[in-house]
């Protein structure tokens, strides 16, 4: 769907047109469970959360601004907020490990482009829940999710040299995450 | 990706690109069944009742309007990327679509702004248009396909039956244009083949009816009659005015089907 189609469905779901908000929910639910799905392992866990997600938006979407922040930055908040609510209800905190023995690992160089071929995309997934927060946060938004380092720096309330960082600090813990995991398996 | 990431190392862009191909989707399934208890929700939601009813009414007001008063001329209609009245065209088209409120109109409107890139891409193929004419056309056509696919969130009633019309009148517009571009493509090489001056008086001769001596690829003249067949729908195709609020001037002139090819 193009730029231009969604600025117009965005326009009439903030007027309280129920098909244009159908339509922003077909757009955009992929990428709400995926992200959803990098800090909740059980799927349907994060189905329910995914739901939640968009009639929390639809709550809230009379007051969103498109001038203030990017649909996608404002949509994501929702959803960081509602897993926080999903942890919260469940008496849980958020899956984390600690990555800083992985970040310390020279992972650039160690995890080379074959084995990166080799690791299913099921792995790579498994793999984010290993980072913190923020850092799956960034690494959805930036791959998988498209988003610009600004519209990042936006949704995280961060500047875009500290997105950057950060970016390159998750996916240098990830890659040596995926590299021990391989290390594992083959010794 | 984008130039953001342009100091990672080929192993980090790799790993970049692995995360963006692992984008898992939500199982069809439960997205489907997401999706219907949140329009549930939405549309029993009653903050919206007086100004969804205003947005409505304003919006068939002004369709009608736009209606009425045909939206544009015929020469900007008729125009062609690169013309000055082509961004007046778009332009009308853009305003159109912003305001319906309405899934089938909609997606009707839709339909026909994507016929319309259809013909402009024959016409621009038609005109000699090079790659660098035909190239961006195609890429509007594809563009249009896509914004009318994204309508086809229908949500009641036949809403299986009008895909599968929405789906065949795509299959048929994908068709059109092909065979168009095809048509063109055989024309030059009939021409190349034919005429074997070195200097390519690039203008066809006459009406370039007559195939090439061999008899190779004929270019159908008029291929299968593009709104003929069109499933259903009130005869979709070329009609004029079959749909409300289309901005297509009404009347004569444009004929949406067949582009005619260069005399």
């Amino acid at each position: 769907m193009s730029e231009r189609h969604i600025e117009k469905l965005i326009a009439r779901a903030v007027a309280g047109d129920a098909y244009a908000f159908g339509k922003l929910y077909d757009s955009y639910v992929d990428r709400i469970y995926a992200y959803v799905r990098s800090r909740i392992t059980s799927p349907h866990d994060a189905e329910d959360v995914t739901e939640t997600v968009f009639l929390k938006a639809w709550e809230a979407i009379s007051s969103y601004d498109d001038r203030g922040l990017p649909f996608t930055a404002w949509l994501f908040r929702i959803a960081r907020n509602a897993i926080v609510d999903g942890y919260r209800r469940a008496g849980r905190s958020p899956q984390t490990v600690d990555v800083s023995a992985a970040e310390s690992l020279p992972a650039a160089d160690c995890v080379d482009d074959a084995v990166i071929g080799a690791v299913e995309a099921a792995r790579v997934r498994g793999a984010l829940s290993a980072l913190t927060d923020e850092q799956a946060a960034v690494v959805v938004m930036r791959f998988m999710w498209d988003m610009s380092l600004r519209d990042v720096a936006a949704a995280l309330g961060k500047t875009e040299g500290a997105i950057k960082a950060m970016q390159h600090r998750a996916l240098r813990a990830l890659a040596g995450v995926l590299a021990e995991e391989s290390n594992d398996e083959h010794g | 990706m984008s130039t953001d990431n342009d100091d990672l190392t080929p192993g980090l862009q790799a790993l970049a690109d692995a995360l963006s191909e692992s984008r898992e989707r939500m199982p069809t399934k439960a997205r489907l069944a997401a999706r219907r208890r949140i329009l549930r929700a939405v549309r029993s939601d009653t903050r919206w009742g007086a100004q969804r009813a205003a947005f409505v009414r304003a919006a068939a007001v002004f369709t009608a309007g736009v209606t009425l008063m045909g939206t544009m001329s015929f020469a900007a209609a008729r125009s062609l990327p690169g013309d000055w009245l082509y961004d007046v065209k778009r332009g009308s088209e853009n305003m159109v679509v912003a305001v319906l409120p309405d899934g089938a109109l909609e997606r009707s409107v839709l339909v026909r702004i994507a016929e319309r890139r259809a013909e402009e891409v024959s016409r621009i193929a038609s005109d000699d248009g090079g790659e660098d004419r035909v190239g961006p056309a195609l890429e509007r056509f594809r563009i249009a396909v896509r914004d009318m696919l994204g309508a086809n969130g229908a949500d009641g009633g036949d809403a299986v039956e009008a895909e599968l019309r929405l789906l065949g009148r795509i299959r048929e517009m994908n068709r059109e244009v092909q065979e168009r571009l095809e048509a063109v493509v055989s024309d030059v090489a009939g021409e190349q083949m034919n005429g074997t001056s070195p200097d390519g008086s690039g203008a066809p001769s006459g009406g370039s009816t007559e195939p090439p001596e061999s008899g190779g690829p004929q270019a159908p003249d008029s291929p299968s009659s593009p709104s003929g067949p069109g499933p259903g729908d009130g005869g979709s195709g070329g009609t004029q005015g079959d749909d409300s609020g289309q901005p297509a001037p009404s009347g004569s002139g444009e004929s949406s089907g067949t582009p005619q090819k260069k005399p």
